[in-house]
């Protein structure tokens, strides 16, 4: 596919690498020039210099032939115009990087449905809000308008499920184990899987009934009832939002004074501190003690590392940071901050759902991207309906965690039976995804 | 510091309050009554003057005037308007009366409504229409009715605008600020005649209805009756004056939304809900105390009374039905704290402003919140928006200094040897716009009868009170001598 990226920012630069390694042919178009060169050397691709806006350059590039175009600088009005000028130049799809719904709301986005508004913040803003309702849990993704959760949870050791073929033991109804990682890897459970300790297990279900899972596997959830923030940048903007509409207490820790009086003044629900969230002082102010969530989602990536280890210290129960250079990783984990969150991982998993038209979530879940959940439509005429699902040649190492059916959601067992239209959520390692696809696609 | 532009405007001002003076000329002349020539030499006196700076000082090429020349200009203005509404009094009853004159006047225009007359029904029709008429020019502002019909005022219009307009924080309603200015007057006509029709409409005389209708829209409080509104003793007509008195008192920029088809403002407005709030609470309490310990039989009365008192302080337009002061000690007690509230900003009523107040009690709530956290940021809201930080320390400012004006008024007036009662609610009263204190100069009695020095003194205080004091305490700051 030939794909023109606008702005080759943090997040520009990460849809540009993924893509390239996709063997996708990429033309970004980039103001800085220290930026261009250096993609040039780093990266297989066209790098030009110039202005996403100019049409000329945009002609002079090959745009409108171009399947895809993601305009993803910083600047929400630039992107807006990139992607208007893209579309009259012949581009079927565009997608414009935004950071405020005031422009997401603007009709010439609304109305033309060849643009599809990309709000990064937001999306990450979404995450650990789910991840605030399913306490106990170290991550969560949402389906089905809320109703269906996938979680990553990791059991406690005392519980008993080790040493037991799974088929003996009894969960709560509706749910499905489909994944369990490793140190060597993930494995899709079958029936005569055993549990270890150590294993982080990932579960679909229904949301209303997250507490008994967790219960199930001896993990102790609490609601959320409040959340401190550190950092009011546009994440923490839209994080308090979530939190505040569901009358969940939240703290924002600001260290502009501007920033923090326009944060107050926007988000009427939430308490604003002035200072550093690398102060003790500051985070006892903000009483992290008693906080069930402590989420550092500031642009430094070590003062979020420093600051979640205070907060740890001080008595906060689940500590979040977030993390933007890739190499970190490791170091979260090595000082163990309970859930660490790569923005760009998890942004990189909307872009490919673009690229690939079909649902690819939980790029973050499972680094490395050796499992994926992927959201597959029935389609008239397909394998899948030929016979009970014990019957389907169901690749191995995935597994149908969920359908939604209309309205209904079905947990699926042996005997179940798809329909036209149903919409399955597979959990599947990705070397069966073209196996899947086979089973679903109208023959 | 432009003098010569400052010089020139005040020639307009000058020919602006000769035409007005025209009205009462005409109206005393067919009536016959013999102060016909008292407006016309004041009228010819203010003409010529007027005239003569206009050409002194013709308008020069370029017109630097900046926050400094509206300053000046506006507090000027209102000294002119009140020295130049006082000369048809002094023509009239004599030079010997020169204080009780400018007293009066200031009174008029800057619609506090203290008067030192005391048989109103014996004078002549003129000097009656003169007084309202002062009312009704100053109650939406003499700068703002300057703007609105001379262009050349609008540069630096803001500034002016600032100056004189009642509120924290003043808004423009259209891009033009001449259009802004036209905007508020004809609300202001409107609302004027409105009340004028409806008087009339109820029987009374053409008139008292329109005296009234100046006094009541420009919330102000001269009436042409011995007694103030109670005169009438018509139900009827106090009401309609209350429910215009509230309309006065509201923020005119929410009038301004509701004419144009939106009456969403008017109700969500947060000082609007607050405002009404305090009058119908003010309203229970002093009707729950007049029945209780007033001797008020009829619940019925007990609120005509009660209503209409509290309405007419907290707009400061300062009528009455009864006598006040003889109520009992709680109303009276109520009536004074309620001489601090004052209407909406950008209202005609005086006083503080009921938004001034919700900014400085939220303060206070956030200041206190603010011990136990010292981080926290917490904005202050009035209804979704927040106040910046700097709007907060001009009312907070503000408030201290009413206050202080307010008690050295009093000590001052106690000095000239009255009671503490009459000292500080006449000082309350001129500060605030109100009109009448109680004590010696409550509702049944005047100002007649304090000393010349005390006059001066509230005269003083009710121009500061009007241009809300910063626009007259600024003027010795303005470091007049350096360049």
């Amino acid at each position: 596919m030939r794909i023109v990226i606008i702005g080759a920012g943090e997040v520009g630069f990460h849809i540009a690498s993924e893509l390239e390694r996709e063997g996708h042919d990429l033309v970004i178009i980039e103001q800085n020039e220290a930026r261009v060169s250096e993609l040039q050397t780093r990266l297989d691709v066209l790098a030009v210099t110039g202005d996403g806006c100019d049409p000329t350059i945009l002609q002079q590039n090959g745009v409108g032939s171009a399947d895809l175009l993601f305009a993803v600088s910083n600047n929400d009005p630039a992107n807006m115009l990139a992607a208007l000028t893209a579309r009259r130049l012949g581009v079927g799809r565009c997608v414009a990087r935004l950071g405020s719904d005031h422009h997401g709301e603007n009709p010439l986005i609304t109305e033309d449905p060849g643009i599809v508004p990309l709000y990064p913040e937001r999306l990450v803003a979404e995450e650990i809000f789910g991840l605030t309702r399913v306490p106990g849990a170290s991550r969560a993704h949402f389906f089905a308008d809320g109703r269906l959760v996938l979680l990553a949870a990791r059991p406690s050791r005392k519980a008993a499920i080790y040493k037991k073929p799974l088929k003996e033991l009894e969960g709560p109804e509706g749910w499905i184990l489909s994944g369990i990682r490793r140190t060597d890897g993930m494995v899709i459970p079958r029936g005569d899987s055993v549990l270890r300790k150590g294993d982080l297990l990932y579960a679909v279900g229904r949301t209303e009934s997250v507490p008994e899972y967790l219960a199930s596997i001896g993990v102790e959830s609490q609601p959320t009832r409040r959340v401190v923030i550190a950092g009011g940048g546009q994440v923490g903007y839209w994080l308090s939002k979530l939190l505040v509409g569901r009358e969940v207490a939240v703290t924002i820790i600001q260290r502009s004074e501007q920033r923090a009086f326009d944060l107050a003044a926007e988000i009427p629900g939430a308490l604003v501190l002035r200072g550093d969230a690398t102060d003790p002082a500051v985070l006892r102010e903000a009483r992290v003690g008693d906080a069930d969530y402590f989420v550092a989602s500031t642009q430094d990536d070590e003062a979020n590392i420093l600051s979640s280890l205070l907060a740890r210290e001080l008595g906060c129960r689940n500590d979040v940071a977030l993390y933007h250079r890739p190499e970190f990783a490791n170091v979260l984990q090595a000082v163990r901050i309970d859930l660490p969150i790569s923005p760009r991982l998890m942004v990189a998993g909307h872009i490919l759902k673009m690229v690939h038209g079909r649902e690819v979530l939980g790029m973050d879940l499972v680094a490395g991207g050796v499992a994926e959940v992927v959201e597959f439509e029935v389609r008239p005429r397909a394998r899948a309906l030929k016979g009970a699902l014990i019957e389907l040649d169901f690749p191995r190492s995935a597994i149908a965690s969920a359908i939604i059916r209309g309205d209904e959601l079905h947990m699926p067992g042996g005997d179940f039976r798809f329909q036209v239209g149903d919409r399955v959520l597979v959990f599947t390692l990705t070397d069966s995804l073209a196996a899947l696809e086979k089973l679903f696609r109208e023959r | 510091m432009n003098y010569r532009g400052i010089l020139f405007l005040l020639g307009r001002l000058l020919l602006a309050l000769t035409a007005a003076l025209a009205a009462p000329t005409i109206v005393a002349y067919v009536h016959r009554g013999e102060d016909w020539w008292s407006f016309l030499y004041a009228g010819l006196l203010a003409g010529v003057v007027g005239i003569t700076l206009e050409r002194t000082f013709a308008q020069p090429k370029n017109f630097p005037f900046g926050r400094r020349e509206a300053f000046v200009l506006v507090a000027a203005a209102w000294v002119t308007a009140s020295l130049v509404g006082a000369l048809p009094y002094i023509f009239h009853y004599g030079i010997s009366f020169w204080i009780d004159a400018i007293f009066e006047s200031t009174s008029g225009f800057t619609t506090t409504g203290a008067s030192i007359m005391t048989d109103i029904e014996g004078q002549p029709r003129g000097i009656l229409l003169w007084r309202s008429l002062s009312h009704w020019l100053g109650g939406m502002g003499i700068i703002v009715l300057g703007i609105a019909v001379l262009p050349k005022l609008a540069i630096g219009g803001m500034e002016l605008l600032g100056a004189e307009a009642p509120g924290p924080v003043t808004e423009k309603l259209t891009p033009r600020i001449a259009q802004t200015a036209k905007a508020l007057w004809g609300i202001y006509a409107l609302l004027t005649a409105a009340v004028a029709l409806t008087l009339w409409l109820l029987g009374v005389g053409s008139f008292d209805a329109i005296n009234h209708a100046f006094s009541t829209i420009a919330t102000a409080g001269f009436s042409t009756l011995d007694a103030s509104v109670g005169g009438f003793n018509r139900p009827a007509v106090e009401m309609v004056i209350v429910v215009f008195m509230i309309l006065a008192g509201a923020n005119f920029a929410l009038h301004f939304q509701l004419l144009r088809g939106r009456p969403g403002p008017l109700f969500r407005d947060a000082e609007f809900r607050l405002y009404l709030t305090v009058i119908a609470s003010a309203t229970v309490l002093i009707a729950a105390d007049l029945m209780i310990n007033g001797g008020v039989g009829s619940l019925l009365e007990a609120v005509r009374l009660s209503s209409f008192q509290s309405t007419a302080i907290v707009t400061t337009t300062g009528f009455s039905t009864a006598d006040f002061d003889q109520w009992p000690h709680f109303s009276r007690a109520l009536l004074f704290l309620l001489m601090f509230v004052g209407g909406c900003a950008g209202s005609t009523s005086g006083s503080v402003k009921v938004v001034r107040g919700m900014i400085v009690l939220k303060k206070l709530a956030i200041d206190l919140k603010r011990l136990v956290r010292p981080r926290a940021v917490y904005p202050i809201r009035i209804g979704k928006r927040a106040i910046p930080e700097g709007v907060v320390t001009s009312v907070t400012t503000f408030m201290l200094l009413f206050v202080s004006i307010f008690a050295a008024g009093g000590l001052i007036l106690s000095l000239m040897g009255l009671d503490m009662v009459t000292a500080y609610s006449a000082s309350a009263a001129a500060l605030g716009n109100i009109g009448p204190g109680q004590g010696l100069v409550g509702p049944a009695q005047n100002y007649a009868v304090l000393p010349g020095a005390a006059k001066l003194l509230l005269t003083g205080m009710m121009i500061v009170g009007r241009l809300e004091l910063y626009t007259v305490l600024v003027l010795f700051f303005l470091g007049w001598r350096r360049p």
